[in-house]
């Protein structure tokens, strides 16, 4: 029995405290790691969904698509902010502004630079006041999208991240949720455990990869154990820049990045 | 967007100014305290200098954080010929460390008020909102116990409605209209007009306090 969500997004919900943040159900996201060699393809993406919808009782119940927005501060020329200048200003030079599909109302921006590193939850319209503000402009915008699924206590999101044409993809990413509880302590086991279930059929099934887990640094963010939205957006920025890195073989600022939001293991 | 008109009253009729409002409005007060940050673009961020206001509401149980930024004010022969400022705003709530957000970004703290008084949020053609503040500036940092008056004796009435591209007349008309019924104790102009006190107002003060028994409902 799936019981029923008792907190969707309210546009109005949010701030103050810790506690009056937007309240979602403990979510995990990993991605697709390919044997060594291959490659992150439409028939790799193919034989994952194939696999995960071989679960006997799972349930396709709709698509999904969150976008993430790269904004970069600019200067009076209209040129972007370079990254000497912006480290000797101790400036907050590159951003990421999060749209969830799940959370029309709400917008999120994550800043993951050392000395910055903030989550900022607001209402969706502050896309349109920092525009007018014209200190920052979108450097390039990434989306992730594919098809969600319920089975039993769990929803699961499987689809690509891309760049501009859905075809140009550059990686698989898997999001479970668990509905029945709020804390992510308490989920931990029952989503490892999940997890590892996943991991078996895939192996089974001879599917070339495997799942890498994307552990943000959850604390570093001030984000505490009760679940929030503010973690989702966490852990797609963690995903993005470890996709990124991955892609791009590191770039040294990437690095710097990604060590900020990933946790090692 | 919104249309927007101020004025200033002198604090000995502010009572009276409520007992107007109240029996205009038919609505009860809201309690106004707000702690306001101005943020002002840092050196060389951005292609023109900006400004954002960071609203906490300590009104409410829990406080509430807002960011606004008021665009510039619409332009042009029909704009000069309307008696209130219509200009673009946007709100936004935002969670509580908008602050760090904004210090991160390259914003810096121009100054801070604590802004003390009373809101009437009524309906009249248009929604229409009356907010009479005292300004009070703090002498540290954040230390808002210890705000003092900006203005000793003197408050600041603000009229706002919200408004679209395609009914700011209306709106306008609307503000305008029900500004005329506080001309006797204050006159409204639009932003950075200074009308000053009206010399009428400790007559109609009296005048509103005799009527009601000095009490405010």
């Amino acid at each position: 029995m799936v019981p029923k969500k008792t907190s969707p997004t309210s546009p109005v919900a949010i701030r103050g405290t810790q506690e009056s943040l937007t309240m979602v159900l403990p979510r995990r996201l990993m991605n697709w790691l390919p044997k060594y060699g291959s490659e992150i393809t439409n028939p790799l993406l193919a034989e994952v969904i194939l696999c995960l919808e071989g679960f006997g009782s799972i349930t396709k119940v709709g698509n999904w698509l969150h976008r993430i927005t790269i904004y970069r501060a600019i200067d009076r020329k209209g040129a972007y902010v370079s990254d000497a200048s912006a480290s000797s200003r101790n400036l907050g030079h590159k951003f990421l502004g999060i749209a969830f599909h799940d959370h029309p109302s709400v917008y999120f921006f994550v800043i993951p630079l050392p000395r910055h590193l903030t989550v900022l939850e607001a209402d969706a319209n502050i896309q349109i006041l920092m525009s007018q503000l014209g200190s920052f402009k979108h450097s390039s915008v990434r989306y992730f999208q594919g098809f969600q699924y319920r089975l039993g206590d769990f929803q699961l999101k499987v689809g690509k991240c891309f760049r501009s044409a859905p075809e140009n993809f550059r990686g698989i990413v898997l999001e479970i949720e668990y509905l029945p509880l709020s804390s992510m302590e308490v989920c931990r086991p029952i989503m490892k455990e999940f997890f590892g279930i996943l991991q078996e059929e895939f192996s089974k099934m001879s599917v070339p990869g495997h799942l890498i887990n994307i552990e943000a640094h959850f604390e570093r963010f001030g984000l505490q154990d009760y679940y929030t939205a503010q973690h989702t957006a966490l852990q797609y920025s963690a995903c993005l820049f470890q996709l990124g890195v991955a892609l791009r073989g590191g770039k040294k600022h990437d690095l710097i990045i990604s060590d900020c939001l990933l946790r090692r293991s | 967007m919104e249309c927007v008109v101020q004025g200033i009253i002198e604090t000995q009729h502010v009572e009276a100014l409520q007992i107007l409002l109240q029996g205009l409005c038919g609505v009860p007060k809201d309690r106004v305290r707000v702690h306001e940050f101005c943020l002002k673009s840092g050196p060389n961020l951005g292609v023109v200098p900006s400004e954002v206001r960071l609203l906490c509401d300590l009104a409410q149980p829990t406080p509430t954080w807002t960011v606004r930024h008021a665009g510039g004010a619409m332009r042009g022969a029909g704009a000069e010929q309307l008696s209130v400022l219509v200009r673009s705003v946007v709100e936004s709530k935002v969670s509580n460390n908008a602050l760090r957000f904004f210090y991160a970004v390259g914003y810096k703290l121009d100054h801070e008020l604590l802004k003390i008084g009373f809101a009437f949020r009524f309906q009249r053609v248009v929604p229409i909102t009356v907010t009479v503040t005292s300004a009070n500036r703090m002498p540290r940092l954040h230390a808002i116990d210890d705000a003092v008056p900006l203005t000793p004796g003197i408050q600041l009435v603000e009229i706002t409605a919200p408004a679209a591209g395609d009914n700011y007349n209306e709106v306008a008309a609307a503000v305008s209209s029900f500004c005329e019924y506080l001309v006797p104790l204050l006159h409204l102009s639009k932003p950075g007009v200074s009308t000053g006190i009206v010399p009428t107002a400790a007559a109609a003060a009296s005048s509103l306090l005799s009527n009601s028994g000095g009490k405010a409902i």
